[in-house]
């Protein structure tokens, strides 16, 4: 009857704990945003255009565009916070690929996301430590005529282990 | 008593056998392991300033002596006094001097916006014969700052609208021509 006890024991000893591992290993998937997407305060110009924020903080019009940035309220680019189980990789999305700021009044239209890197899409994989922040950049798209005023708006986005 | 133990211990090995099927499914609690951000996007649009002349920066009329030069002061509130040299004599009465009046047209925004006039002018007598005298020193006063060569204010956001009173320094040869002169300076307005 001991043998018995003690052979049972030897099995119950490495079920125990090989679960536990597995368990440690997932962590709740959380991100957060820690830098607001700003396209900073810009002039339309004569006929308007695009603007565009990229993920490095760069801006710049795109091409044929007449909006200049002013300076006052410099442009940069958004921020996420990951934080998740190391070394599974994340799924990253943009939920809506086109968005529209508001001042109350009008919209403006803001599109063309890209996460991670300035070549990024608005999808991308990471895996963590090595992408703990994510950069976000977007075009903002102004008429040639804009109304003054501040523009807001959000942009959702999706996390999901692979 | 014996046999009950025995079975106590089946059934724990039995209970940490399902636990492992259970938990063997990591992979599984991966996949149903979602979250959600959303982050502000702000831009804000400015709409171009504009700056429209209300008055005419007027030095008035003088008179200037034959062998000294002298200048003509106006201040942003319009008060003029002559300096220099000293051959300048103001002429009051028939005068209507009077300061620049500069108009700003600004979009609602709290956003600085900086005025000055940095470049010298020439004001040229209209009629024959061709001669000019120069204007500088420009002194500025709005958005209650100065009077300073640059301004920089900051409107409230009710405000679209503000007035810049303009001063200067018209200096004045001696025996300069007589006459009507006029010219025009420039006014840089930027956020």
């Amino acid at each position: 009857m001991s043998a018995v006890r003690k052979s049972l024991l030897a099995t119950i000893v490495p079920l125990t704990f090989v679960p536990v591992q597995a368990a440690a290993q997932t962590v709740t998937i959380t991100i957060s945003v820690t830098q607001n997407l700003v396209f900073g305060s810009l002039d339309s110009g004569a006929t308007g255009g695009g603007f565009r924020v990229r993920p490095d903080g760069s801006s710049a019009p795109t091409g044929g565009s007449t909006v200049t940035s002013v300076g006052f309220i410099a442009p940069q680019a958004g921020q996420i916070s990951v934080f998740g189980s190391t070394g599974f990789p994340i799924d990253l999305s943009i939920a809506t690929a086109t968005i529209n700021l508001n001042n109350g009044t009008t919209n403006i239209s803001v599109n063309d996301f890209h996460l991670r890197t300035n070549a990024g899409g608005v999808s991308e994989t990471i895996t963590l430590p090595t992408d703990t922040q994510v950069a976000v950049g977007a075009t903002i798209n102004i008429a040639g005529g804009q109304a003054a005023g501040v523009y807001t708006g959000t942009y959702t986005v999706n996390a999901n282990y692979q | 008593m014996t046999t009950s133990r025995k079975n106590d211990i089946a059934k724990k090995a039995l209970m940490v056998g399902s636990a492992v099927v259970t938990l063997t499914g990591a992979a599984a609690l991966h996949n149903a392991n979602a979250a959600t951000a959303t982050g502000n996007a702000t831009a804000i649009i400015l709409a171009p300033l504009s700056v429209t002349e209300q008055n005419a920066l007027h030095f008035g009329s003088a008179s200037v002596a034959a062998g000294t030069a002298g200048t003509i002061t106006i201040d942003t509130a319009g008060a003029r006094t002559a300096g220099g040299a000293g051959g300048v004599t103001l002429i009051t009465g028939a005068s209507n001097e009077n300061q620049g009046v500069l108009r700003i047209n600004a979009p609602p925004t709290t956003i600085p916006i900086t005025v000055s006039v940095t470049a010298a002018a020439t004001v040229t007598h209209t009629t024959a014969p061709v001669n000019t005298m120069g204007v500088g020193t420009f002194t500025l006063l709005g958005g209650g700052v100065g009077p300073a060569a640059t301004i920089t204010f900051t409107l409230t956001a009710a405000d679209t609208q503000e007035d810049i009173n303009v001063g200067a320094t018209l200096a004045v040869a001696a025996a300069q021509v007589p006459g009507t002169y006029q010219g025009t300076y420039t006014v840089n307005i930027s956020y």
